[in-house]
């Protein structure tokens, strides 16, 4: 980098070098989107899946190589690799949510290829690209460190998933699901915008890594209105996340949307969410969190209580998951609340940790059980309960995949759902918040009774007459199913090698 | 060979469940047979253990350990290393040979029936949760364990049950799942409380026990083992279906099947006893000191109150739910009174209630199968079509109700001569659970073999061959602790010394 006046050019390589799995994913949507206008209609639906999932694992890969650059860097003891004065930095921090972000969304497009197939009206370029777009914006949100940059990557976000969600133009529920989402996650952009703009009122900085220390400085003589900022960014993001009571859209919205872009949501979206939220909190507030702690540990208390009771009287199978994905995101919230009471920085590292954890484990169970989801219902004709009544006869690998998903999601042992829980319940006890410990898992046996009550319709009960005949799974969405299953099964029995993991990283470069 | 032994004795039910998946559904016969060696086999082992235990030693035996997982900055910059490890001591073993006996013993009981493929795979990775629980030594691994006999429960309670078995399995899910947090949230306390004494964490029960009973007095303070001990025991009250968290108790036994109420009346219910020991005495006995009143008030409110319950039952499955309450109410009088011949009752409770509601509930199964009922008033006159299983269903019911020279007897004794000695008052209250005890059993013994024999109960078959073995195996074993109790209490005594000279008493 060439520093002149304080100015900073960038040239290409040194935007290669900090974002090349954000470019690669920026031209293979552009590439999408072109080929589309010269290709006959049947292979662009065809091919731009395909391309898609290329694109996705091309920049996975890349991700893995930035893996070596920041441990290079840090053996090295060099400063954060960044660019434009901290603006957008490259950490493990990033680097693991973007792993999280382009393998959740290459599940997604393989899980599409399926609904497309059944969903004529969708135009699957269009699709294929705004994923991708939304898949590069929530990298931005993971890795950008000037809060005016990480908002543009939430907006590149959201704006792609309004769209994605009202793909199914003959559908009323998805219109309506998609307008739900844009009215409410609009405001809640500008709820976020507001709040930061109250950061750059006190410090006169929209640069997290540098206006945190000036915040410090401040924060007593600006308590109220710093307290005020973190508090609209917290409602803009939670509701990005579904925090109770920010949650209200997603059963909705949810419900709407196809399967595959149900999953996104529930998935890499809301993973990016909890990005942002890291990385905001993290950077600008973790000096002070002993004094803003308390609406974090309120928010995942209600969240956790909440989502799972309103989830008990769920029939429609996609609005039941809606409830259990604002539960979990309550669970995710833990993780950061204890850091109020941990006095050291090893806490951070173990929150850090705990929240990955938790979220690729989520990733496997969630993605598993919407492609089960997908199958099951669309053999019912209908999204109740009802239509897993018996599929234990109908499809015994089915059954058991959506056996060990929603155990994983009830946190039974020998899953990944086990382990991510007792994980984050570690934290709550270290801290000594006993309650909120106990919290988590005595919402969890509340919860029992909701999952249990598919694992009933499955095994327990007979299936009526006329769906007695097998079901055939396509090949997309058995890839999809074995990928969540053994995800699942593999860090429920042996969580080591992920716990080595994310132990060996650079979390924030050092 | 030894080294394994405990591995095995806890995965071969679930290699069993593991192979039993590739049977094809249609198979006859094959899933009683693989279930059968599947339980009969660590029966085996668990007594090979037992013939090579060393009573006089009190630490862990045949202990297995490995490193499972490790979470770094568990504990400040320290890492947290979970252990697989096994081991067993004079406390476990009982509880080891119990659940060995129970669990094979139901299996042989059990009849042919509808799905038994997946019965038996249920069954069988219930038994290596069972297993799990009272051989772990790591808290992960037992809290693992634990949750780990609710999945299989649901199922089988859900699927094979009776009338309302949805209902039922689903209450059963719920009371364990929130004992299961109690648990929990005080193991994973205590942890990180020996931890802030010894700087490193770990949950290896041995160490967390070690470090509570060397940590010097202001370290941990009083509050917070009385606190942690309240969480802990509270959750053991549900666990154990104390009053008045006691419901799922008798609705689980009505509508289980009788194999299911065998291994629920036998072991099951007994993990909450086993923790009470373990954690409870073992880690917090000042604790337990501090609230032995109170232990001891709900012991005999459980005595009298379940005692008197038991009586207005109608269905036989009931009453000898309602019966267990009773006999582990006495459980909590021993353990309040904390002193060698209490806890030893306790302990010899547990085991011989153990064994009582095994044959018990074996029984009313047998019953349940010839005539169709357990309804009390609607059975009559058994003696009659079936002597000999109307003679063991008396020897079971005279057992139960502390006949002396059979293991009930000896163990109230215990238990009362332990509460008497610290509180006399409730202890004498309590005394009268034995009256009520033979009044609630030889009533209802009465209604059911002796009499009339109405029209429809004439002519059903008495005990086929293989059903004696479970009657004599458990009517040897009831008589040989009456008898004989030093080859209980040997196992049981070293522990128990080492608990008492900790509380100085």
């Amino acid at each position: 980098m060439n520093a002149m006046n304080g100015l900073t050019q960038l040239h290409f390589s040194d935007l290669w070098h900090v974002m090349a799995p954000e470019m690669i994913l920026v031209i293979g949507g552009f590439l999408i989107l072109v080929l589309d206008l010269f290709m006959s209609k049947e292979s662009s639906r065809r091919l731009s899946p395909q391309l898609g999932i290329l694109f996705l694992i091309a920049a996975f890969v890349l991700t893995i190589r930035n893996f070596g650059i920041v441990a290079d860097n840090a053996a090295a003891g060099g400063d954060m690799i960044n660019l434009s004065n901290m603006l957008y930095v490259l950490d493990d921090f990033g680097n693991v949510f973007k792993l999280l972000f382009t393998a959740g969304t290459a599940v997604v497009l393989l899980m599409s290829i399926d609904f497309f197939k059944h969903n004529l009206e969708v135009k699957v370029a269009e699709y294929t690209y705004l994923m991708l777009f939304a898949t590069v914006g929530a990298m931005v949100m993971a890795s950008a460190l000037d809060l005016i940059t990480l908002f543009v990557g939430l907006e590149l976000l959201s704006i792609s998933s309004y769209v994605l969600v009202a793909m199914r133009r003959n559908h009323a529920k998805s219109t309506e699901g998609a307008m739900k989402y844009l009215v409410i996650g609009s405001v809640a952009s500008a709820m976020a915008l507001y709040g930061m703009s109250f950061l750059y009122g006190v410090t006169g900085q929209t640069n997290l890594a540098m206006g945190a220390s000036t915040m410090l400085q401040l924060w007593d003589q600006f308590k109220p209105v710093l307290v005020l900022g973190f508090l609209l960014m917290l409602v803009g993001f939670g509701v990005k996340v579904a925090l109770v009571p920010f949650h209200q859209w997603a059963p909705d919205t949810y419900e709407g949307a196809g399967n595959p872009v149900t999953s996104f949501l529930a998935v890499v979206s809301k993973a990016a969410g909890f990005a942002l939220i890291l990385r905001v909190f993290l950077w600008g507030f973790s000096r002070v969190f002993g004094d803003i702690y308390i609406y974090l540990v309120i928010l995942a208390a209600l969240t956790m209580v909440i989502g799972n009771v309103a989830a008990l009287t769920q029939k429609n199978i996609k609005r039941l998951l809606a409830y259990s994905s604002v539960a979990q995101a309550g669970y995710l919230l833990i993780p950061l609340a204890t850091l109020g009471k941990g006095s050291s920085i090893d806490n951070i590292w173990l929150s850090l940790g705990q929240t990955v954890f938790y979220l690729v484990a989520y990733l496997f169970m969630t993605m598993g059980a919407f492609a089960v989801l997908t199958v099951v219902t669309r053999q019912a004709g209908n999204e109740t309960l009802e239509a897993f009544r018996g599929l234990w006869r109908r499809s015994p690998f089915l059954a058991v995949s959506m056996a060990v998903f929603t155990l994983s999601m009830a946190g039974m042992p020998l899953t990944a759902g086990f382990v991510g829980k007792f994980y984050i319940f570690l934290g709550t006890i270290n801290t000594e918040m006993y309650w909120l410990g106990g919290l988590l898992f005595a919402t969890s046996a509340i919860a029992f009774y909701y999952y249990f009550g598919v694992l009933k319709a499955i095994f327990l009960k007979d299936s009526s007459v006329e769906t007695h005949e097998k079901i055939q799974v396509p090949a997309s969405i058995g890839v999809t199913i074995a990928i969540g299953l053994i995800g699942t099964i593999v860090l429920g029995v042996y969580p080591d090698a992920m716990m080595k993991l994310l132990n060996g990283l650079h979390w924030f470069g050092q | 060979m030894m080294g394994n032994l405990l591995t095995l004795i806890v995965f071969l039910p679930l290699l069993g469940a593991l192979i039993l998946g590739f049977v094809p559904r249609s198979a006859n016969g094959q899933p009683k047979a693989i279930a059968l060696i599947a339980t009969f086999l660590p029966l085996l082992f668990a007594f090979i253990l037992y013939g090579n235990f060393d009573s006089a030693q009190s630490g862990m035996q045949f202990s297995e350990s490995k490193e499972w997982i490790h979470i770094a900055h568990a504990f400040q910059d320290k890492e947290l290393v979970i252990g697989y490890s096994l081991g067993v001591d004079g406390l476990a073993m009982p509880f080891l040979l119990l659940t060995a006996l129970v669990t094979f013993l139901g299996v042989l009981a059990t009849k042919s029936m509808q799905r038994a493929k997946e019965f038996f795979i249920w069954y069988l990775i219930l038994v290596t949760g069972l297993y799990g629980c009272f051989l772990a030594q790591d808290l992960f691994l037992f809290f693992l364990f634990l949750e780990m006999t609710l999945v299989p429960m649901y199922f089988l309670i859900g699927i094979w049950g009776g009338d309302r078995k949805g209902q039922v399995a689903t209450k059963f899910l719920i009371y364990r799942g929130l004992a299961s947090v109690g648990i929990l949230v005080s193991f994973v306390a205590l942890a990180f409380k020996a931890a802030v004494v010894t700087g490193t964490i770990t949950m290896d029960m041995t160490s967390i026990a070690q470090a509570f009973a060397k940590a010097p007095a202001d370290a941990i303070t009083a509050g917070f083992k009385h606190g942690i001990f309240l969480v802990l025991f509270l959750a053991i009250l549900i666990e154990e279906a104390f009053f008045p968290f006691h419901t799922w108790l008798p609705d689980t036994h009505e509508q289980s099947p009788s194999t299911i109420s065998m291994v629920v009346g036998g072991v099951l219910m007994k993990i909450g006893a086993y923790v009470l020991f373990r954690i409870g005495v073992g880690i917090l006995p000042d604790a337990v000191k501090y609230y032995a009143t109170v232990i001891a008030v709900i012991g005999v409110i459980n005595i009298v109150y379940a005692a008197l319950v038991a009586m207005v039952q109608k269905d036989w499955r009931r009453l000898l739910a309602f019966s267990a309450i009773s006999h582990m109410g006495v459980v909590l009088l021993g353990v309040a009174a904390m002193n060698q011949e209490g806890l030893q009752g306790g302990i010899f409770m547990t085991i011989s209630s153990g064994l009582l509601s095994g044959l018990l509930f074996f029984l009313i199964g047998a019953v349940r199968e010839r005539t169709g009922t357990t309804i009390i008033n609607a059975l009559g006159g058994l003696s009659k079509p079936m002597p000999v299983l109307a003679g063991f269903l008396l020897a079971a019911a005279l057992g139960s109700l502390g006949l002396p020279g059979m293991s009930g007897f000896i163990s109230e004794i215990l238990a009362f001569m332990g509460g008497f000695a610290a509180f006399p008052g409730l202890s004498a209250v309590g005394t009268l659970g034995i009256i009520f005890a033979a009044v609630y059993l030889l009533w209802a013994m009465q209604r059911t073999t002796y009499g009339p024999t109405t029209a429809q109960l004439e002519g059903l078959s008495d005990a086929r061959a293989i059903e004696y073995v479970p009657m004599v195996v458990f009517v040897a074993l009831i008589i040989l602790i009456g008898v004989y109790p030093s080859i209980l209490g040997d196992l049981v005594n070293h522990t128990i010394s080492s608990y008492v000279t900790r509380i100085g008493g």
